[in-house]
């Protein structure tokens, strides 16, 4: 089973023109720790609405990609 | 069990769950139109790009006015406290929004106001139908009509009512100034003599 450090690793090279939300925890360290970009937030406790917070920002940002 | 069935609000749920209730509704729902309108155009000139609302009958005219607006967008939720994380996004990207919801919405969104919104210090502005206040006919909706106003004070949110379509455009405009200079939720209740036009 691929780890999550690793495919965040495969991914990463695609977040760099995308704004990034990501839930708290380990997966907020873990991005962090491939390298932090500006566009990436790492949003705290507020458990299960980062997707949601990706949505408001997406409906503001164009043809902007938000993950 | 058997007194907890024979009370009177149980009854009075399953009488209208099996529709034995269905000959004292009129139909249209009596929601009104002219009062929406008011806060919608008030909504608008508030600068909301964005609202967030589930079904609910006493929005059911606020809801139509946003989808059928081509300059708003309508995020149709699955629970309301959705809506504070799609509020709190829109702000962040510079947007200006409303979250529609009924008072039970409003208790399910609870986490999320204290989680996300207080937490973030984010301007939110709710505006939240008060059911279960007096004059209210649906059992189902009196308990957390009783409740309501206790929570908001709990919480430490600012809160009006809008029950005259007078103040509505003043009152909307205050809420949305206090939430942006304080970074913090503020809460507006559509009261039932705004929003429905059936006789008391």
């Amino acid at each position: 089973m691929m780890r999550r450090l690793d495919a965040l690793t495969a991914i990463y090279a695609q977040l760099e023109q995308a704004i990034v939300v990501t839930i708290m925890g380990a997966v907020a360290a873990e991005l962090q720790s491939i390298g932090h970009r500006p566009n990436f937030f790492y949003l705290q406790h507020a458990m299960g609405l980062a997707s949601s917070m990706g949505l408001g920002i997406a409906a503001e940002s164009g043809p902007r990609r938000v993950r | 069990m058997g007194n907890y069935f024979r009370s009177g609000n149980v009854q009075a749920i399953c009488r209208i769950a099996i529709g034995a209730n269905r000959g004292n509704r009129k139909s249209p729902m009596p929601v009104s139109t002219e009062s929406s309108r008011v806060i919608y155009d008030a909504l608008k000139d508030g600068g909301i790009r964005l609202m967030s609302a589930l079904p609910e009958t006493w929005l059911v005219h606020l809801v139509r006015m946003a989808d059928e607006d081509p300059d708003m967008i309508l995020v149709r939720l699955a629970k309301e406290e959705e809506g504070v994380g799609i509020s709190a996004g829109a702000h962040l990207a510079g947007m200006k929004s409303a979250m529609l919801m009924q008072n039970h919405g409003f208790l399910a969104s609870i986490n999320g106001i204290v989680s996300c919104a207080q937490l973030y210090r984010l301007p939110l502005l709710m505006l939240i139908s008060y059911r279960g206040e007096f004059g209210e006919r649906d059992p189902w909706q009196t308990e957390g009509g009783g409740v309501t106003e206790d929570l908001l004070r709990a919480l430490r949110i600012p809160f009006a009512y809008l029950d005259s379509r007078d103040h509505v455009a003043h009152r909307i405009r205050k809420a949305q100034t206090l939430a942006h200079s304080a970074s913090r939720p503020v809460a507006l209740l559509l009261c039932r003599d705004l929003m429905w036009e059936e006789p008391a």
